[in-house]
Formats: structure tokens, C-alpha cells, sequence
């Protein structure tokens, strides 16, 4: 009964808004005869029905649409935020309700391929662009550039855009985007005896902070991002390549390449950062950040969140500084993602929440929560990212900002990613467990992508 | 198993066909099987083969390799009159090692032997004319037991100067000798007996000259282990009654595993049936695996996780109170909340329960990677005191209820490793056993050395990649820890599948159960073909016995659109194309595999020769990507006789995109207007070329290297044909549209399919 009633009511609205067509009504004065009159009813009952068979179903009000929506790592601290952003889709999406669901990043990639295999997709998922890509190849994903219409596009910055791009075409929305910064320990830069008012600028100086720290101040200096494939990043942001131009073959075993592995070799080695950076990264970082035994943090801003509800004392010790730049002059820019799997059974639903969610208004309401950037145009362009403070996230803001013009997305697209990626890592480890040189340990991993890529 | 010829570079301009395998008996004596095993060079064999199938010399290493083994020409001989003598005095343990032999010797297809005592055995001894050899009448003697229980070993062994003195040896070390008459398999203890007859179960073969006499192969063995801790770590589910039971039989005590720690918090427990999940074994299902274990020798040890991953504890909606973080913030439901007294009401009964079925002397509690999901601490009150006081805390409470149980505690070595630096850590107590994971290969692990030093029991624990087996557990032995654990992780409920979806991780046990026994080699034993290989011919419990089956190659030649070998451009000859395998140059193609008719895994294939072909020697189909876009979606390839099975040598080129994904459909047309269809799955009956083993029946022809040194391996499939009188005129190769389609390399029929057990 309820379905007929909300049925009905919504024909109600859409002939108020003359959206339905006038057929039915020209039939009420028709009348030369019964039997035509019957027939037109007829037709009137039949494009009634085809018309209502076309509409979305939230306007119908019909069986209505929940679309299942992932983000990544965003409870409990962005709680409010993604509530009232349903809250409000929902309100003006009438029969559209939205189920959110947060995946720690770790698990999103294993939990998304079960959920697919599994037939019970999410909607929209919330993923990063090395993700995307792989299951871009899968082709699992909706092309963007197809559901999305240019005008809509053209609202998005074009190199982020392009950040969800494999062979040519976009498979997911940029969301936000996260370039670190460094924040660290004024009470252990004074203990150190360095200059808390004089960060380092360069990924040289981080060095000789973290040697001084760790010399100094007796706990380490910082945990350099190299988990995973983090050393990849690093390589461009010295101006070091992966891949040749035409992408077929890994080039990152040059002499230059080996110099750089071997110099975070022998700082291991020496013992000048700790032995669980290559199997905690950030986590691990921030963690022992958070308990007042690291100099530094390099991190998205973000995770200072993180640093403030496990220890007030230390974010209260915390100044944060531009992200010291190696030689290439530039920094990755992680960008966040918004897909839709091609099997979702609502996927034009999933596409227009999507847009809702990475629109100028959302997005610029998410950044006022927490240092990130939105990957539109307009909403980048408000004044609100160019004012500092006083608290270490309003630095972050601000430096971050400042360094958007040399940051870009330095993540890696490669066929076949999960494989690439795994035998990276564990040739990495290999030379910095010594169980490799750093040359042979690169040899190795080029050939193993040579012979996949 | 990896080819002998596959590693060597190749410098001639095309692969060199008069390449030849290993001597015979140089392999034999090295007791490698070959896979690949090129025969001379032919023109194509129209013909029928005699021998299209000849089962594979067995892999013939004993696992884990003893630490003495001397090869003693001369056999002993299995008959039915062969007597396997026990001290009078003998235990389970040796009476259960006897079975053991008995069961092997029945696997070969003879009856059971007779078990006697020393005391009757010794009588009739003595009245055959002494303890020599010749005085045990024509049935020979196996003699088990430790010098002291068995007298009559204690005199054999006396006979060939062999000392068994748990002095030397250490704890389980036995000795082993087998000769003509007499086999003596004695044991410093107990457990050293019962690895000696372990280890003379792999012994047991056809005599290669007689294949109807049974022998034990002639051999003077001593060993030790180097970790007196040799564990397996799995998580039971409902099919762990069957799954790990076999397992225990089959392959950890047959490769001397002594511990066995059963994760076992989904367990149905009856202090708790509102969090019983359907996938979770009964406690009789769990008890079965205890006996099992018990029964092996392998001692069992509950792991039941505490404080993190403890999301068993709130299923059903259950206990959600206990949640450190309240479950509508939480993304996870993955910590409880120390400070809440409720949490020891659910968790402690628990705990009893597995003690009370288990029977332990020690109990793992979990603990690892508490704050890796969830904020930890959330609460408030968890802030101020920090997480280093809520951790020990947990810890003190569950040890101390442990402890007044008679039972120790075990726990997972993580936190420790990364809050080494909170100052509540120094009040944990030495005796708990810290079960320290490290997955990757290091040279060093200095994780273990900082345990030692902080004066923690340890034991180091891998996962399933070979070399962070050999390398941990090289480490291990240097920094004295107590021994090694190697940890399954198939899912809490995945041992129904674990054979098809984890295969790497399951027989991945054979090259732990070596180097936990062998700490002392870094390089690989068995290899993960070998490893594959070995652990299919145990899990099917049946032994090899040789077989010989006609068949005839398919001609492949006339629809053959590609080469394996790739020339590159590199010297801008004529052969230059660039169009060889996919493109990548002649450092990343097959130029390894041999050609001409070439044995692999049994099968003699003919492997077409592109220099005979003007370059074509495969069939590649359509896939999605360059060089397959322009390749054809079907090719047709003429048989003419009957077949009771086709055995397909085949790889893809990239993976496809997901597990079990049909990548091909082999359509075998009959002569009557029928046909049989098989789909060709991605990881269930095909690989990459680049793939390791990666399900049970996925099997790997030919193993071998490209130019560069990256490995490569073939698969190999071999359909049954379930109508095997019907001819068959034609086989239709198709790709499915996935993306990528096989490359087909040869197609052999056999007359009849190959026995389970030749496989």
C-alpha cells in the first residue's frame, strides 16, 4: 500500500511540474465516442506507465536506492563531516539512502576484490590513484569520462583528473589531495641543540637533522617514507625515472638510483633510523611520534589529528614546516580518489553521489576539517587556504599550499601493479636487511619488471 | 621440478636442439627428478609413442636433509616375512612409529608387517645363528627403539660401531642404518625413534631394477635437529577435522614438525555460544586435531587472540560494550577495552576452556598489532594511563590466570618491538614466550638478539617465501632462540579452499620443516616447483608407481603463429623481426625451453623448433594488449584417433585478471558430431609464465630461466577424457575474451590418462 500511495504521489509532482505528458488530460474531452474515449485511456494508462518506468526511481518513489559508500580511513574523526554529507544527499535525493561504510586503508584493496568477486559491490568507493588503476585494468571500474559530462569535468583541475587515467581514459573522480609536510619535536630539536625556528629544507638537511637528533638527543631522528612502494616516490622527487618513456621498461637501476638506495641503506645501518620503519611506515612513524621518541614526522597533515588524541603534550610541542625537498624539486601529491565499480546495480546513482561528494561546496567544507586540498578549481581558489595561524595545522595549511604549485601525483601506474609492487618491496627490504646490495637488489627487481611489465 | 638445462645462457643463434639432459646417473646420484628431459633432436614424430608418458623418477632427497647421510650400496629388501621389532618395554611413541611404517609399506601396495617384541625376536635370532646379518632369518629385521629399550637394536648398532647417546645427539637425534637384513632406526629418545622412522619412510622405493621387490634404499644416517622447536601455526575452522588432521599425518610429522599452535578463538565455545560463528569448529572438531597432534608426536598449543583482533569476541552484535572504541565510531571492531572488568568475564572462560581441551603447557594470547586498526587508547581514562600501561596490564591479567592454572603464556612479539621505548614493558615477565614475526629475508634480524637481551624465551616466526624461511631461520640458530614457527594464513575460515587459493602457503611447510631442522643453509632445498611437486605426491597418500603410456603429439605446426624465442633488435639481421614471445627481446623469452621431442613431467611432447618453421613454433590467441590483438580467436587443431587424455603444454603470457577466470575454453570435437568442453581457469589449470605453483592441481611442465635470469615455468594440463573409445578429429583452441588468452606450446594424447598417484 505505501509503495501505491508513494507512487502516486509522486505522478502527482511530476504532472505539477509538467514533466509528465498532456495526453491523459486531452482525453476528458473527448466526447465523440465511448469506444475511443476507452482507447485513449488506454494509451494514457500505458505512457503513464512507460513514463514512470523511465524516471529515476527516487523520483518515482518507487523501491528505493541505497548505494553503499566506502571511504578510506575517515571514522572516527570525520564522523560528523561524511554524515552531514549524506544527511544532506539524502534530503535532496529523496529514496536514495546511502550506507557508509570506512576501510582502514590496509584492507580496502583486498576487501573491495572480495566484495567484487563476491558480487556485492560497493556503490562509490574511495580509493588512491595505484589502487584505481589496478582495478581500472581489471576493468572494474565505471569510465568517468563517459558518465561524467565534459562541463561537469571541466570543474576539476586536468592533472588531477588525470590522476585516475590508465590507457588514456579517467575511472575514478579526484577527491582531495595530501602533500606532506614535516612536523616535528621542538622539545627534541632543543635537546638535539638544533634550531627549532630553522626546519630542514631539503631532504639533505633532514638528514643531517636526523644524525644530530639521534647523536643529541638519543632517540631517532626521524623514519624516512620508504615502506612499500614509497621509494618509487622518492626516486622522482630526485629527479630519478621508473619507467622509460614509452613505459616498457624500468630504469631504476642507474648508478644514480643505487647512490640514493645505498645512502638509506647505510643510515639503517648505522642505525639512524629503526628497524620497524620499513615494516610500520607511517603508522609506525606517527605512533612513535605520538609517545615523544621521534624528531620528526613526515605526513600528510592529516594524521596530526592522530598525534593530538594520543598525546596533547607532544602536538602541543609540534611545529610543522614545508616538506624538505630532494633534488627533482618536487613532492608527491597523493590524491584521494572516488570510484564506481561497474558492477554496482546503481551505478549512475553512485556516479551523481559521487559528484555531490567531490563537488566545490563539499569539498571546501572537508578541507576547513582537516589539512587537505580539493581538487576542484573553484573551490581551490577561496581565500580560506591562504590564511595561517597559530596551531600546527594552520601552518600545515598554509605550507602546503605554498607547495602545491611542485607537488604532483608521483604514483606509479603500471599493468599488473600487485605483482610490480610486491617484488619492489621485497627487493627493497632485501637490500636493506642486507640481503642484497643495493645494486643487485635493483638489477633484480628491473629484470623481474622487465619480464611483466 | 626445475629442468637442468633451463638456467643455461644461451649464445647461438637459435636454441641448440642437440642440447641433452643430465646423465641418468649423474641425476640419480644427485637424486634430482627431471622435468624436462629433451631427447635428441627429431624431425616432427607423425608416429605413436610408446612411452608419450613415463612416470618421473621420484624426488628421492630425504626432507628435512639429515645431517649425515652416507649411501650404502647394498638394500634391504621388504618381504611379508620382514618383522619390525620393538623394545619390550616400548611405548605409544614406538609402537606408533611401527604403525607408521606399517602404513607406509602399505602405501607401496605389500601387506603389513608383523610387530614383535625383542624378547621373541631375539629368541629366533639366536636360534638363526646370531645377531649378523644372516641370523634373522629370510625376512630381515627393522629394529626400533632407543640402545637402551631394544637390545637387539643396541647390538646392531654395536655391530657397526654406531653410537646413539643423547649426549651426542641431543634431544630427538637418532641414527639410522640399512643394509642388506637388517635395519636399525634408533632414537636418542623417544622422539629421536620416531624421526628415524620418519626419515626411513622416505627410504621406502621400488627397487629400480626389479620394480616388484619393495626395498628401503641402503643408507647410514645421523641427525639432529638445530631448533628443538620445530612449530606450525594454523587457525582451525569446521574443516580442520579433516583438512588439518590430514595435514598432521601427511606432512608435519612426516617432516618433523613437533608443535603444532591451532589458533582457535572461532572455536565453538560453550562458556560463549552467543558469538559462535558458522564457520568456527565444534570443540570435537578442535579435539580431533589435538588427538591428532598428540598422536604425532607434535604437541598442541591454543592461541586464542586477546586484546587486539579480537573482532571474534563481538560477533553476532555481541559484547559490543567491550569495544575500546564504541562501535558507532569504530571503523573496526578490532580492540576490546582493558579497563572494563566485563571483558575478563567473556575472555577468561574462554581462555579455561581451551585449557581444559587442550591441555597445555603453554597458551598464545595473541597480542599483536593492537593500535594498527583502531586508535588505541580511546577512552579517556586509556589516554591518561597510556597505551604501554593499558598493554601490560592486559598482559599481567590474562599471565596470572594462566599461571594459577599451571599454564605459561605465549604472545606475539610485535607491540613490544615498536613500545620498546614505553617504560611499562620492563614489568612483563621473562618467562612469557615471545613469538617474534618477521616475514621479509634479512641477513640479520636484530629483533631477536633485543628479546634475548630483555630476557624473553623466543621463538621466530615466518611466513610462507623461501627465503625468509632460510634466512630467519639461520638468524635463529645464531641467536640461540628456542626455535621457529611457521604461520599459515589462509583466512579464519579458509581451510576448505586453502589447497586451490593458498597452495603456496601449504606447501610451502616442506621447505620449512627443512630449514627449521637444517638452520644452517641459506639457499633453497626444494625449490617452489620441487616443493609442489613433493607436497601433491603425500597429500594423495599414494605411492608412485610406474607407469608407461602410448600417446602421439598433435601437429600444432600448421596453425603455429608466433615464436617463443624472441630476436630482439639487436643485431638487424634477417631473423630480426622483434616479433618473437611478446616483444621484450631475447632477454625475456623462452630460447630456454628445449625444442624437438622433450620430456616434461613425464609427457613427451614435440616442441616445434622455430628456426624449422620460419620463426612460428606457438599458438598465441587473442587477448586485449599487444602482440595478442592481432592474433586469432580460434585456431583448429587436426587429431584423427582416439585419446584417453590430452595433455596441454601452456602458459599466459600476463595474468588474467582475477583467480578461476576463464581465460580459454579447448573444445575436443569427436568423430560422432560431439565434442567435450574445457575451460581453461587462471590459476586452477594455467598459469603466467612467470607464475610459481599456485593451486593443488595446477601442475608445472617445464621450470627453467630467461636469458636474464628472471625464472619462468610452463603449465602443464592434462584433461581425462571421459569417453576415451570415441576418436577425436579435431581440438579448437578459444580464447574466452578475457583480456589475455594462453600461448599453447605442444599438445600430446595419451591413449589412457595418467594415474592419480603418477601425477
Amino acid at each position: 500500500m505505501s509503495s501505491t500511495r508513494s507512487r502516486s504521489d509522486s505522478v502527482r509532482r511530476e504532472r505539477a511540474s509538467g514533466r509528465i505528458p498532456f495526453v491523459c488530460a486531452r482525453t476528458s474531452v473527448a466526447m465523440i465516442r465511448r469506444l475511443l474515449a476507452l482507447v485513449l485511456a488506454l494509451i494514457c494508462a500505458l505512457a503513464l506507465a512507460l513514463t514512470l518506468a523511465l524516471l529515476p526511481s527516487q523520483v518515482r518513489g518507487g523501491p528505493s536506492v541505497t548505494l553503499e559508500f566506502w571511504t578510506i580511513s575517515l571514522q572516527p574523526f570525520f564522523n560528523d563531516y561524511v554524515n552531514g554529507l549524506i544527511a544532506a544527499y539524502e534530503r535532496s535525493n529523496p529514496g536514495v539512502k546511502v550506507r557508509w561504510v570506512d576501510v582502514q586503508f590496509a584492507a580496502v584493496e583486498q576487501k573491495l576484490l572480495a566484495a567484487l568477486a563476491g558480487g556485492v559491490p560497493p556503490d562509490v568507493v574511495n580509493l588512491n590513484t595505484e589502487t584505481t588503476a589496478r582495478l581500472a585494468e581489471r576493468n572494474a571500474l565505471v569510465d568517468m569520462d563517459e558518465a561524467v559530462p565534459a562541463q561537469v569535468r571541466a570543474r576539476y583541475f586536468e592533472g588531477l583528473w588525470r590522476s585516475g587515467q590508465v590507457r588514456g581514459r579517467t575511472y575514478a573522480l579526484p577527491w582531495y589531495v595530501v602533500p606532506n609536510v614535516i612536523a616535528y619535536n621542538t622539545a627534541i630539536y632543543r635537546r638535539a641543540g638544533l634550531n627549532p625556528s630553522e626546519p630542514p629544507q631539503t631532504e639533505e638537511e633532514m638528514i643531517q637533522h636526523a644524525r644530530t637528533i639521534k647523536d643529541r638527543a638519543k632517540v631517532y631522528g626521524f623514519m624516512p617514507n620508504l615502506d612499500g612502494v614509497r621509494l618509487l616516490h622518492r626516486f622522482q622527487e630526485n629527479g630519478l625515472p621508473i619507467l622509460s618513456a614509452d613505459g616498457k621498461r624500468a630504469v631504476f637501476n642507474s648508478s644514480e638510483h643505487v647512490r640514493y638506495l645505498t645512502r638509506y641503506v647505510d643510515l639503517l645501518k648505522e642505525d639512524y633510523f629503526p628497524e620497524d620503519t620499513l615494516r610500520r611506515g607511517y603508522l609506525g612513524a606517527t605512533e612513535r611520534y605520538s609517545a615523544g621518541q621521534l624528531g620528526m614526522l613526515i605526513t600528510g597533515p592529516q594524521f596530526l589529528l592522530r598525534v593530538k588524541n594520543d598525546n596533547p603534550e607532544v602536538y602541543a610541542q609540534t611545529f610543522v614546516a614545508a616538506y624538505p625537498r630532494g633534488k627533482g624539486n618536487t613532492l608527491h601529491l597523493a590524491t584521494m580518489t572516488m570510484a564506481v565499480p561497474k558492477s554496482s546495480r546503481n551505478a549512475a546513482s553512485a556516479v551523481d553521489f559521487a559528484l555531490f561528494v567531490t563537488n566545490d561546496e563539499n569539498q571546501l567544507a572537508f578541507s576547513k576539517q582537516v589539512v587537505v586540498f580539493p581538487s576542484t578549481r573553484q573551490a581551490a581558489a577561496d581565500p580560506f587556504f591562504r590564511r595561517g595561524g597559530a596551531g600546527p595545522e594552520d601552518v600545515a595549511r598554509k605550507v602546503a599550499a605554498a607547495d602545491l604549485p611542485y607537488a604532483r601525483d608521483l604514483s606509479v601506474i603500471v599493468p599488473n601493479a600487485g605483482d610490480l609492487f610486491r617484488i619492489f618491496r621485497e627487493a627493497v627490504e632485501s637490500a636493506f636487511y642486507g640481503k642484497r646490495t643495493p645494486k643487485d637488489a635493483l638489477d633484480w627487481v628491473v629484470r623481474q619488471w622487465n619480464a611483466r611489465l | 621440478m626445475r629442468g637442468s638445462e633451463g638456467a643455461t645462457p644461451r649464445l647461438s643463434r637459435w636454441p641448440n636442439r642437440r642440447r641433452r639432459a643430465l646423465p641418468g646417473l649423474l641425476a640419480a646420484a644427485l637424486g634430482i627428478a627431471i622435468a624436462a628431459q629433451p631427447a635428441p633432436s627429431q624431425p616432427w614424430a607423425a608416429g605413436a609413442w610408446p612411452d608419450a608418458y613415463v612416470t618421473p623418477p621420484r624426488d628421492a632427497r630425504i626432507i628435512p636433509l639429515p645431517k649425515s647421510l652416507r649411501r650404502l650400496d647394498a638394500p634391504f629388501e621388504i618381504t611379508p616375512a620382514t618383522r619390525i621389532v620393538v623394545g619390550d618395554a616400548a611405548g605409544p611413541e614406538d609402537l606408533y612409529a611401527a604403525r607408521e611404517l606399517n602404513e607406509e609399506i602399505a602405501a607401496w601396495g605389500a601387506p603389513l608387517l608383523a610387530v614383535v617384541r625383542a624378547s621373541a625376536a631375539g629368541d629366533q635370532a639366536r636360534l638363526g645363528g646370531g645377531l649378523g646379518s644372516g641370523g634373522w632369518g629370510s625376512g630381515g629385521v627393522i629394529l626400533l627403539g632407543e640402545p637402551a629399550l631394544n637390545p637387539l637394536a643396541d647390538a646392531a648398532l654395536a655391530e657397526h660401531r654406531i653410537s646413539v647417546d643423547l649426549r651426542d645427539l641431543g634431544p630427538e637425534g637418532y641414527a639410522l642404518r640399512v643394509g642388506p637384513g637388517v635395519v636399525v632406526a634408533s632414537g636418542a629418545d623417544r622422539r629421536g625413534t620416531f624421526y628415524a622412522v620418519q626419515t626411513l619412510r622416505q627410504l621406502v622405493e621400488r627397487d629400480p631394477r626389479n620394480p616388484g621387490r619393495l626395498i628401503i634404499r641402503g643408507a647410514s644416517v645421523r641427525d639432529w635437529p638445530d631448533h628443538p622447536i620445530r612449530a606450525v601455526h594454523v587457525v582451525l575452522d569446521s574443516h580442520s577435522d579433516v583438512f588439518h588432521t590430514a595435514l598432521i599425518d601427511r606432512i608435519f610429522s612426516r617432516y618433523k614438525f613437533n608443535v603444532l599452535i591451532a589458533e582457535s578463538e572461532y572455536v565453538r565455545w560453550e562458556s560463549a555460544p552467543n558469538i559462535w560463528h558458522p564457520g568456527g569448529a565444534t570443540t570435537a572438531q578442535a579435539a580431533a586435531v589435538i588427538a591428532a597432534a598428540r598422536e604425532h608426536l607434535i604437541e598442541p598449543i591454543p592461541l586464542i587472540q586477546t586484546l587486539g583482533h579480537v573482532g571474534w569476541l563481538f560477533h553476532n552484535d555481541q559484547n559490543l560494550d567491550l569495544m575500546e572504541m564504541p562501535p558507532e565510531l569504530a571503523p573496526a571492531r578490532f580492540a576490546y577495552d582493558p579497563l572494563n572488568p566485563r571483558v575478563y568475564e567473556v575472555v577468561l572462560p574462554v581462555l579455561d576452556e581451551a585449557i581444559a581441551l587442550f591441555r597445555p603447557r603453554l597458551l598464545h594470547i595473541g597480542h599483536d598489532e593492537v593500535r594498527n586498526v583502531v586508535p588505541f587508547p580511546w577512552s579517556e581514562e586509556g589516554r591518561r594511563l597510556g597505551f604501554g600501561e593499558l598493554f601490560v596490564r592486559d598482559t599481567l591479567r590474562l599471565y596470572d590466570h594462566l599461571k594459577a592454572r599451571g599454564v605459561g603464556t605465549m604472545m606475539w612479539g610485535d607491540v613490544l618491538l615498536t613500545n620498546e621505548f614505553a617504560p611499562e614493558m620492563s614489568r612483563l615477565p621473562r618467562d612469557i614466550v615471545m613469538v617474534d614475526w618477521q616475514y621479509h629475508a634479512a641477513a640479520r634480524y636484530p629483533s631477536l638478539d633485543r628479546f634475548r637481551a630483555w630476557g624473553f624465551p623466543v621463538l621466530a616466526a615466518t611466513w610462507y617465501r623461501h627465503d625468509n624461511i632460510a634466512s630467519l631461520s639461520r638468524d635463529a640458530r645464531r641467536a640461540g632462540v628456542s626455535g621457529m614457527v611457521r604461520t599459515t594464513w589462509t583466512g579464519y575460515f579458509g581451510n576448505r579452499g586453502a589447497l586451490v587459493s593458498s597452495y603456496q602457503q601449504i606447501y610451502g611447510y616442506l621447505p620449512a620443516a627443512d630449514h627449521f631442522w637444517n638452520a644452517g643453509r641459506d639457499g633453497p632445498s626444494l625449490d617452489a616447483v620441487e616443493a609442489a611437486s613433493r607436497f601433491r605426491e603425500e597429500w594423495r597418500a599414494a605411492r608412485v608407481e610406474p607407469q608407461t603410456i602410448p600417446g602421439r603429439a598433435l601437429d600444432i605446426r600448421a596453425v603455429a603463429n608466433r615464436s617463443h624465442i624472441d630476436r630482439g633488435h639487436i643485431d638487424g639481421g634477417p631473423d630480426d623481426d622483434g616479433a618473437g614471445w611478446l616483444g621484450k627481446g631475447p632477454d625475456y623469452d623462452l630460447r630456454n625451453l628445449p625444442v624437438g621431442q622433450a620430456r616434461f613431467a613425464g609427457v613427451l611432447f614435440n616442441v616445434v623448433d622455430p628456426a624449422d618453421r620460419g620463426g612460428r613454433s606457438i599458438v598465441l590467441l587473442r587477448g586485449a594488449r599487444e602482440p595478442f590483438l592481432a592474433m586469432p580467436e580460434r585456431v583448429t587443431i587436426g587429431a584423427g584417433f582416439p585419446a584417453g587424455a590430452l595433455c596441454f603444454l601452456h602458459a599466459l603470457p600476463y595474468p588474467a585478471s582475477r583467480f578461476g577466470e576463464t581465460v580459454a575454453t579447448y573444445r575436443v570435437r569427436f568423430g560422432d558430431g560431439g565434442a567435450a568442453e574445457i575451460p581453461i581457469r587462471y590459476r586452477v589449470n594455467i598459469g603466467t609464465w612467470l607464475d610459481e605453483p599456485i593451486a593443488f592441481e595446477h601442475e608445472i611442465g617445464w621450470a627453467g630461466s630467461t636469458r636474464s635470469g628472471v625464472d619462468v615455468r610452463i603449465s602443464l594440463f592434462c584433461w581425462t577424457n571421459p569417453d576415451a573409445g570415441r576418436p577425436i578429429v579435431a581440438v579448437d583452441l578459444q580464447a574466452a575474451g578475457a583480456g589475455i588468452a594462453p600461448a599453447v606450446f605442444a599438445i600430446t594424447a595419451l591413449d589412457r590418462a595418467r594415474g592419480a598417484a603418477g601425477r
